[in-house]
């Protein structure tokens, strides 16, 4: 399976990255924790790239699989906590960094604002 | 107090470890029991599922421990944010800002009053009532 790698913009209001994302072979999970199902800017990564699109509150997956987490933070916990694992979390909301774990939120590791249209295959 | 209905209930069942880091800053995070471990680690875990009706401000938060060796306490909203509600109804998770604000500081948090007194324990049931 030959994966492609995206690049993923901040959009609109958004902050932080651009993020690359490519993923390896055992390390291929597109992990969308945003509540309702799989978020669009989660299957376009997956679909892009051919990573594995996988909801993290129907089940649960090992952290070394996941190539990028997708969120839509509205608070405090999720915009924080992959950061501070190093996973490359793409937020689907415009948020800036905030709360207790801002120090962990870099542009190297998060972007937000993110759109389907601002997630694009690096030829 | 006028009576109340009892718009959302759940029993704490776990504390996550980096619980009391967000303690400094007057925040309380809530995560259903659908959490991924990793979210759970940030959260009070319940089991409550079903929000009966929307919160708003002027409603209250109660906690009410297992034992009568510790106090009952009871929180007035004051805020809620725009994401609140459906975060809760979905996910059983909402971010609360013990701070007094009359506007949500994010789209999924709320702000009650008066400050946190003490940290509720595992058993606890808490209660939104409006």
């Amino acid at each position: 399976m030959a994966y492609k790698a995206v690049r993923v913009t901040k959009g609109r209001g958004g902050w932080g990255g651009p993020l690359t994302i490519k993923p390896q072979p055992g390390k291929d999970l597109i992990y969308c924790v945003t509540g309702g199902g799989i978020h669009p800017v989660a299957q376009r990564i997956a679909d892009l790239t051919g990573g594995k699109v996988f909801d993290g509150f129907r089940s649960s997956a090992p952290e070394k699989q996941i190539a990028c987490v997708v969120i839509d933070c509205g608070g405090t916990a999720r915009i924080g906590v992959y950061p501070m694992k190093r996973l490359l979390t793409v937020d689907v909301k415009p948020s800036s960094p905030s709360g207790p774990l801002i120090q962990f939120i870099k542009e190297d590791i998060f972007v937000s604002g993110v759109r389907p249209e601002d997630v694009k295959v690096i030829e | 107090m006028a009576a109340h209905s009892l718009k959302y209930q759940g029993v704490i069942q776990s504390m996550g470890s980096m619980v009391p880091e967000f303690l400094p800053y007057g925040i309380l995070i809530f995560f259903g029991e659908t959490a991924p471990e990793e979210l759970r680690d940030t959260a009070l875990v319940h089991n409550g599922t079903q929000l009966v009706s929307e919160l708003a401000a002027g409603d209250y938060l109660k906690f009410s421990p297992p034992s009568a060796t510790e106090q009952p306490q009871s929180y007035r909203l004051t805020a809620v944010g725009e994401r609140a509600n459906a975060n809760l109804a979905e996910l059983g998770h909402v971010v609360v800002h013990f701070d007094g604000a009359t506007k949500a500081k994010l789209p999924g948090a709320i702000s009650v009053e008066p400050a946190l007194e003490a940290l509720p324990t595992i058993g606890t049931t808490f209660e939104f009532l409006g």
